[in-house]
């Protein structure tokens, strides 16, 4: 390992340190700017985020760091990856929004996108825990201007 | 842990819903006040278009297919176009209230503008299935012909209808005279300055804000812009000289300007203005030999250009679907099984964008449930 090498620690909001290459944290633009300003002390806290999403975010930083790794393996690495549970991915949405990493963000959206475009609109209600303000007649009447969409 | 679910903040709602397809939009309006307010919109109107005006793998483009005997229209996306050999198109609700006779003008933004032979118009969005009539042009006596062309004012935020009338004077000189209709104000104006010239050209191709038709100016054969933001006229030189036969102004994606001319032997010429109205940067791409069991009556229809990943060219003639490389090699072509003689088609993309005006509509919610002004297909 070359003598260069920096480490940044990061601790997640449940209290867990996690101690990485600077140059791959980077791939957050919030650290990256804490790194540039030179407001990097021993430990960058990250109130928003907890350790088993943030073992998560740097499972992919890591992979996506790897020299020499082909786009085939990285596409496969990529749909494993987005292979979770719902509320791992709104709370990977969560981290990679406060960590400013765009590539985790579109790929979570895009993923909760394409599961969620074909289900009804109680089911996504009950996913993201959304409760029904229409009256009954509300709901019926904005469902008739678009009933071919419920077909 | 598991069973809690991280509840987002309405921006990264916005960042998920709008990755979905209009379709689904459209259900989820009744998710919630809140969902239908975010997702009707102008402002998540214009995000998600422009997500799907962006996307690489063109799954929101799509070629529409209309067949003028059977009165029927067809679309399949661009990503089947370009990975399928056959096709299935699928049957779109047309306006029921549209006359049979009609010609498509323009699409721009997921709208699309038909025009009747009595000369009403329509704007119509098919993703969302809605249509609005537009008030009368007035149409003129003495009416020699007339050519069109529909885009949008980004600085007004505002989608305009073009008419130019030639129209025949008592001595039997031509006079011109020039109609503009806005769909924010819904009402025609007439606009003055139009120079002196005869379209060669039935709809004119919108590009960077501007619209353009092939036209006799000065007795030259050049291409006249209109501006529709400013309102402006302005003109360009055609890349060569050009001795007549079939040649129109197309487009290929928003903001590039390309000239297409075709001889008797059908072998078309494709020019690239490689920088907007610089007229050095006329480049020819290539020229193509049409094959002639691909033509319909021996016409070619409207043609329709599209570029995937820089090094593919979708070329919509006839009734065929040719796919060519930048040097204007024929690579593949696409079969629709179940319509093989449509009279037109345009590219359009899929978009939450409402035939009507917002004017007004402050109320979201209410824009949301009641679509004043507009029809529903059915």
């Amino acid at each position: 390992m070359s003598s260069s090498t920096k480490f940044l620690t990061l601790k997640t909001c449940d209290d867990k340190k996690f101690v990485l290459d600077e140059a791959i944290a980077v791939r957050s633009q919030t650290i990256k700017n804490m790194v540039e300003d030179d407001c990097v002390s021993n430990v960058i806290p990250l109130p928003n985020v907890n350790s088993k999403t943030m073992t998560k975010v740097i499972e992919y930083w890591k992979k996506h760091s790897e020299e020499g790794v082909s786009k085939d393996v990285l596409m496969d690495f990529d749909k494993a990856f987005v292979k979770v549970h719902h509320s791992i991915l709104h709370a990977l949405i969560l981290a990679a929004n406060f960590l400013n990493d765009k590539e985790i963000l579109d790929m979570m959206c895009q993923e909760v996108a394409d599961r969620i475009k074909g289900k009804t609109p109680e089911e996504i209600r009950k996913e993201f825990d959304i409760k029904n303000d229409f009256t009954p007649e509300e709901e019926e009447e904005i469902r008739k201007e678009n009933a071919w969409a419920f077909e | 842990m598991e069973n809690s679910i991280p509840v987002l903040p309405e921006e990264l709602v916005t960042e998920i819903l709008s990755r979905l397809p209009v379709k689904s939009l459209l259900k989820f309006m009744c998710v919630s006040k809140s969902w239908l307010a975010l997702i009707s919109s102008p402002e998540f109107v214009k995000t998600h278009l422009s997500l799907n005006a962006n996307n690489n793998e063109y799954t929101r483009h799509k070629v529409m297919m209309f067949e003028r005997t059977a009165y029927t229209f067809r679309d399949c996306s661009v990503s089947c176009l370009f990975n399928n050999s056959s096709i299935r198109a699928n049957n779109l609700d047309y306006p029921r209230q549209v006359p049979c006779c009609f010609y498509m003008v323009g699409s721009v933004n997921g709208l699309i503008c038909l025009v009747s032979q009595l000369k009403e118009f329509f704007l119509w969005n098919p993703s969302i299935r809605k249509y609005k009539k537009l008030s009368n042009s007035k149409t003129k006596t003495n009416l020699v012909y007339s050519v069109y062309g529909f885009g949008y004012d980004e600085f007004h935020d505002d989608y305009k209808v073009v008419v130019i009338f030639i129209i025949r004077r008592d001595d039997f000189s031509l006079q011109i005279e020039v109609k503009e209709y806005s769909l924010k104000s819904d009402s025609w104006r007439t606009v003055d300055n139009c120079p002196s010239i005869t379209p060669l050209q039935q709809s004119g191709m919108f590009v960077n804000g501007k619209l353009h038709w092939v036209s006799i100016i000065d007795l030259k054969r050049n291409i006249i812009s209109f501006d529709l933001a400013y309102g402006k006229w302005g003109e360009m030189e055609l890349p060569c000289y050009w001795n007549g036969g079939r040649g129109e102004v197309l487009s290929l994606g928003s903001d590039r300007l390309v000239f297409c001319d075709c001889d008797e032997i059908y072998m078309l010429d494709v020019w690239l203005m490689k920088e907007y109205g610089v007229k050095e940067s006329w480049m020819k791409m290539f020229t193509i030999k049409i094959p002639q069991d691909q033509l319909v009556y021996r016409n070619l229809g409207q043609i329709c250009l599209h570029m995937a990943s820089g090094s593919e060219i979708l070329v919509v003639f006839g009734s065929s679907f040719m796919i060519y490389n930048t040097k204007g090699d024929p690579l593949r072509s696409s079969k629709i099984i179940n319509s093989n003689n449509w009279d037109e088609a345009r590219i359009y993309i899929e978009s939450l964008v409402w035939p009507f005006s917002t004017v007004g509509t402050e109320d979201a919610t209410k824009r949301g449930l009641k679509s004043s002004g507009c029809e529903t297909t059915k």
